[in-house]
């Protein structure tokens, strides 16, 4: 090999180390599992196989996913618009917020699947407990963090607006929004995490569908292999989602680039 | 055609007096600066012109009119630019037009002929962040210049500049003035600054918030920076409002 830039061989030398941990780290688990029950543990060698057949034999993981993805959507769509409002709301009016915040705060702080019980006996096992779930579980720092960033606009840029006699509405549009977009993407970010924390929560405890149901399902039956699979599916979900969100914030966020 | 009539300002019912009974005139064409210590409210006062802020008593006047609200007929410029920083250039100076609804095409063409006005052609898509704070303050100018107002208000809008940028600045706004034939409200306080932009300087004075006394200001238009400086009457004006500050100051 030619001479490489000092670098250029770093770059090739942390590629190698991360590598090189993660077979490490894999040798361990396959070697580890080999002798265990399979009811037990699995090993990657045979997660691997599981997957293989799981998604492009039987194909069952794509119709799950779907499932999963469609409610989860749904529900942190609905979250997306209801927080914005109610926080707007919040943070412009100060008796919205002296009389909503107590709830917003509790309610944010509670984690979501404390209410699976009564959310069953209110609506039954039935498929729509999901989407309200996955609602109870991210609206609340969409509303939290929507007001945080709206109450603290500054006065000043809300000024320039009035001084062109601009409308509440187009103030709230042109200047409020934009303002608070910094907060509003964290609360987004917050709320997403917990919307899959509630979608996967209900499918594994309540529901029993989806790739949380499948988690589950497999588990029931011992098989751990198969059980990894949509482990695997709900992971990858997250990341997709997760670097879809940050994709559309820089799109947003473009202005804060400080050089050429 | 501006007549500011016996304003009284307070924050709150039982608050201390902020403005005690100001009455003032801008003529149209007219520059006139508020020059004061901070805290003379000199800029609660030009807010309260702007219809930013409601009076306690008396009122503003335009042409006549009562004008208690914003309207078209007033632009502010902002001591810390207040550009949306989301916006480009262009776009913050076409922000204005865009409010009263002007068309997109129309209002974009309005910008670029004010953004080339005050030597900022190139600088059309560069956000806030990436321009100096002599160029922000320019772009500032140009916001509420291309909504063609009758009358201009400006709250310390060199104050947040450097030496430099701000003389050179002035310059600039004593140029657009003379060629646009506005009128400005100015407030600043830099007594150099109040003298060498206007044709009338009102000076105010502390607690309550009132004005103290007006000089006309006697050089004639175009001027030059270092000629007005080095005149004579320069340093007998300046002198003269600085005693009467100190005097202000130490009278409490």
């Amino acid at each position: 090999m030619a001479r490489l830039k000092p670098e250029r061989r770093r770059a090739i030398f942390d590629w190698a180390l991360r590598i090189g941990f993660a077979i490490v780290l894999l040798a361990a688990w396959e070697l580890s599992t080999r002798a265990q029950s399979r009811a037990l543990a699995a090993p990657p060698s045979e997660i691997l196989i599981a997957f293989w057949e799981l998604t492009f034999v039987e194909g069952v993981i794509f119709s799950e996913t779907l499932v999963t993805a469609r409610a989860f959507f749904m529900g942190y769509g609905a979250s997306i618009a209801i927080g914005l409002l109610v926080g707007m709301l919040m943070g412009r009016s100060r008796l919205a917020e002296y009389v909503l915040e107590p709830y917003v705060t509790l309610m944010y702080a509670l984690p979501s699947i404390a209410l699976i019980p009564v959310l069953v006996i209110w609506f039954g096992i039935n498929d729509q407990i999901r989407i309200v779930l996955v609602i109870l579980a991210s609206v609340f720092p969409i509303i939290y963090n929507t007001a945080t960033g709206v109450k603290n606009v500054d006065e000043e840029l809300v000024e320039v607006g009035r001084s062109f006699c601009a409308t509440r509405r187009k103030i709230a549009t042109s200047i409020v929004l934009p303002a608070a977009l910094p907060l509003i993407f964290a609360g987004l970010r917050i709320g997403l995490s917990h919307a899959l924390v509630g979608v996967i929560g209900a499918e594994i405890i309540v529901v029993i569908t989806g790739l949380g149901g499948l988690v589950i399902r497999y588990a029931d039956n011992f098989q751990m292999a198969n059980m990894f699979v949509p482990i695997i599916f709900i992971a990858t979900l997250a990341v997709l989602i997760t670097a879809g969100m940050n994709r559309f914030q820089t799109v947003f966020r473009r202005w804060e680039v400080q050089d050429e | 055609m501006l007549s500011i009539r016996s304003v009284d300002k307070r924050f709150s019912l039982d608050g201390p007096l902020v403005l005690d009974r100001v009455n003032m005139e801008v003529r149209n064409g007219e520059f006139v600066s508020l020059l004061g210590p901070s805290g003379c409210g000199k800029t609660t006062l030009l807010k309260i012109v702007a219809g930013l802020l409601p009076a306690t008593g008396g009122g503003v006047y335009l042409e006549g009119e009562e004008s208690t609200e914003p309207s078209r007929e007033k632009a502010m410029v902002f001591q810390h630019f207040n550009l949306l920083p989301w916006r480009t250039a262009i776009n913050n100076v076409a922000y204005g037009l865009e409010v009263q609804g002007v068309a997109k095409a129309e209002r974009l063409e309005t910008a670029a002929r004010f953004l080339k006005l005050l030597d900022l052609d190139g600088y059309e898509d560069h956000y806030p962040s990436q321009i100096s704070g002599g160029m922000k303050q320019r772009v500032g100018l140009a916001r509420a210049l291309a909504t063609e107002p009758r009358l201009m208000l400006m709250d310390e809008p060199f104050g947040a500049l450097d030496a430099l940028t701000r003389e050179y600045l002035q310059d600039e706004l004593a140029r657009i003035a003379a060629s646009q034939d506005l009128t400005v409200l100015f407030v600043t306080h830099s007594i150099d600054e109040a003298i060498y932009l206007s044709d009338r300087i009102v000076v105010m004075g502390n607690n309550p918030g009132r004005i103290l006394v007006e000089y006309p200001v006697p050089f004639e238009r175009p001027r030059v920076s270092t000629v007005v400086r080095a005149d004579p009457r320069f340093a007998e004006l300046r002198n003269q409002v600085w005693v009467l500050l100190e005097e202000e100051k130490s009278g409490r």
